[in-house]
């Protein structure tokens, strides 16, 4: 947290559609639509093979991460270590502007996963390796799709964070404490299009080999908006 | 994401259009265009700087050169480049063999995607000659560059009995200004003898340059590097890069400035991984070393306090753009960072161009309303989340391996949030955000 920067949402009518949905506090649903519908840039930045690097290391994680945890002193450093690996994986891949998401929702959903209840800094290596295993789920396809879940909220809190200035300001301005929960909302409902999204595979190759269609689709329910009144 | 080709001193001639030129020395083809001096570094050591080490400082100071010559695009999805660049090197085929390690340093710190080739050079610099005067007796490098933090660590070095030799980049205007200022600072302690070497790394003055990205996130890189080869020729095998923990850590405000949207000069794991580089290059280990990495910004500030700094604090600075404005604009990052230290222990402080804290029309740029907010997001989401919920939102926290334990991060980012907070949210523009 030293220097850093931001970067609104570009002025194009696609991307202020989405601003005006979320300041105007339209339904969740119809403001994820726009979220998606605006992202092309994102679509494929997400879709490219460097993210998919990572989405097969999540495979892989299903089934070393538990004996890399045992082997350390402390869970994070496992976690860490994977996370590098894969972003060095990834490097040999197509360069993609969504690598940090990437690597983020990487190291969100194995430290979720291992953590479980108790925070990851209270567990032991030992603790959090049984934890893992015991909430892995059956099949590495379902790790992968908690890894596509994760990666669409960060997607959707990335780009709405974006906005927390523009929405302190105009005719209704929100408070911080306000817009927080807010996005962590559009997350959740930016992670559950990913549900019902075909396999992902259950190996490395199939994951990285199918991981472009896998994001069109879901970049396609996002967009959706379901029927009913809006 | 924007691509592009940089070729340093002519050393090859790919096919690709629109190759940019980075020059640190005239060529058939071209004049210098790129500044790169570590004669000072080397005077004083006991012996002359061979191929391999000439290569590493050279290898570093090109690929900063490069960092500035591509320039980043406007937005985040135009933040991220993929570079390819040509490096000469006195033996390429070593170099070669290091290529991964040192891509994925520079990937680690700029976010960006590289590839180096490494080319035989045609017409190498000879190594620089030495001068007759040995280095005072030293047991370390120490970073020093004119900010708040370097130089707290160094009054903490040599309060505990160390005597280091300093490293600084050369520059212009405030920092240059303020570089001298805690150089003075320094030689009024008790310490037989301050020497600061200098580092030069910049475009050359009139001529033109292909680029003038502002974010230099691998700077770090090239100064480390540089502080390693003086530390490992000069056998004392130490380097001191001090930062406060939070601003090594580098957690980003919110999740709208994740990886190299915010900057990485300390990370605990990217400084291992150049420790295990230079080791590996200069054939034998150097510590690089943060004495401050387990304080917060306002717990550093205090620590130069009871050191005696109180007032000589004023003369550091801390913006990201005063190298340019020398001024404090008061609405990056590291004003409001600075300022909210600086008023937890009651420091004399410099002027700020902007008040954010008591002045609501500053907010009225979108840069300030966003740097504000989104550092009140933060403190929020510190002093609210549980710890679970704090290790899944901000992941970056497991970063403080393999210094910090995720338990010590999460307590020196709460601690933080206190200290902010009791600052901030008695002025009335943050307070109200």
């Amino acid at each position: 947290m030293g220097t850093s920067t931001s970067y609104r949402a570009p002025s194009v009518p696609r991307w202020q559609a989405f601003v005006v949905a979320f300041q105007q506090g339209l339904p969740l649903e119809r403001v994820r639509s726009e979220l998606f519908n605006a992202g092309d840039d994102w679509e494929n930045a997400l879709a490219a093979s460097g993210v998919g690097a990572f989405a097969a290391a999540i495979a892989q994680a299903w089934e070393t991460l538990p004996d890399r945890l045992q082997a350390q002193d402390r869970p994070e450093a496992a976690i860490l270590a994977l996370a590098s690996e894969a972003r060095h994986a990834a490097a040999h891949e197509e360069p993609t502007a969504a690598l940090a998401l990437a690597e983020r929702a990487f190291t969100a959903i194995l430290s979720r996963t291992a953590s479980g209840e108790e925070a990851l800094s209270a567990r032991s290596a030992e603790s959090a390796a049984a934890e893992f295993t015991r909430a892995r789920t059956e099949a590495p396809q379902r790790l992968v799709g908690a890894y596509l879940q994760e990666l669409l909220g960060q997607y959707a809190k990335h780009v709405a964070s974006r906005e927390t200035g523009t929405l302190t300001e105009g005719p209704s301005p929100l408070r911080v404490g306000e817009i927080r929960p807010l996005i962590r909302q559009l997350a959740e409902s930016a992670e559950a299009t990913a549900e019902g999204v075909v396999n992902p595979g259950a190996t490395p190759d199939e994951v990285k080999n199918r991981w472009a269609s896998i994001i069109r689709e879901a970049f396609a329910r996002g967009r959706t908006i379901p029927e009913g009144p809006q | 994401m924007k691509r592009f080709s940089v070729v340093v001193n002519d050393c090859a001639a790919p096919e690709v259009p629109g190759i940019l030129h980075v020059r640190s020395q005239d060529t058939a083809y071209g004049e210098k265009n790129f500044l790169l001096r570590y004669d000072e570094l080397a005077e004083g050591l006991p012996r002359q700087l061979v191929d391999r080490e000439l290569d590493l400082l050279e290898v570093a100071g090109h690929l900063f050169a490069t960092d500035i010559a591509c320039e980043r695009g406007a937005g985040d999805v135009e933040w991220n480049r993929a570079i390819k660049v040509w490096l000469p090197v006195r033996n390429p085929d070593y170099w070669t063999t290091q290529r991964a390690v040192i891509e994925g340093v520079w990937t680690d710190l700029t976010g960006d995607d590289i590839e180096i080739r490494f080319e035989q050079a045609t017409d190498p610099l000879e190594a620089p000659r030495m001068a007759k005067a040995p280095f005072p007796n030293h047991d370390g490098i120490a970073l020093l560059s004119g900010g708040q933090d370097s130089f707290a660590g160094a009054l903490d070095l040599l309060a505990h009995g160390h005597h280091p030799l300093y490293l600084s980049h050369v520059a212009s205007g405030a920092t240059s200004s303020a570089q001298k200022s805690v150089e003075a600072h320094l030689r009024k302690r008790p310490e037989p003898q301050v020497k600061r070497l200098k580092l030069s790394a910049r475009k050359a003055p009139g001529k033109y340059f292909p680029g003038q990205e502002s974010s230099q996130r691998s700077r770090t890189f090239l100064f480390l590097v540089a502080a390693s080869v003086v530390a490992s020729v000069g056998d004392s095998a130490k380097v001191w890069l001090n930062e406060n923990g939070v601003m090594a850590l580098h957690l980003p405000l919110t999740p709208a400035r994740i990886g190299s949207l915010s900057t990485h000069t300390a990370a605990p794991p990217i400084l291992s991984r150049i420790e295990a580089l230079v080791g590996d290059v200069l054939g034998k280990p150097t510590a690089l070393e943060n004495r401050l990495v387990g304080l917060t910004k306002p717990e550093v500030i205090e620590l130069a306090v009871s050191l005696g700094a109180k007032d000589e604090m004023q003369d550091t600075v801390s913006c990201w753009q005063i190298g340019r404005t020398r001024e404090h604009c008061g609405i990056c990052a590291p004003c409001i960072l600075r300022r909210v230290s600086c008023e937890a222990h009651g420091v004399p402080d410099v002027q700020y161009a902007a008040d954010v804290f008591d002045d609501s029309s500053a907010l009225d740029d979108p840069k300030a309303r966003d740097n504000l907010g989104h550092m009140v997001s933060l403190i929020q989401d510190l002093k609210e989340l549980s710890d679970v919920n704090l290790e899944y939102e901000y992941p970056e926290l497991l970063g403080g391996q393999p210094i910090l334990s995720l338990s010590e991060s999460i307590a020196l980012h709460r601690r933080w949030a206190d200290q902010a907070a009791a600052v901030l949210f008695r002025h009335s523009v943050p307070k109200n955000l």
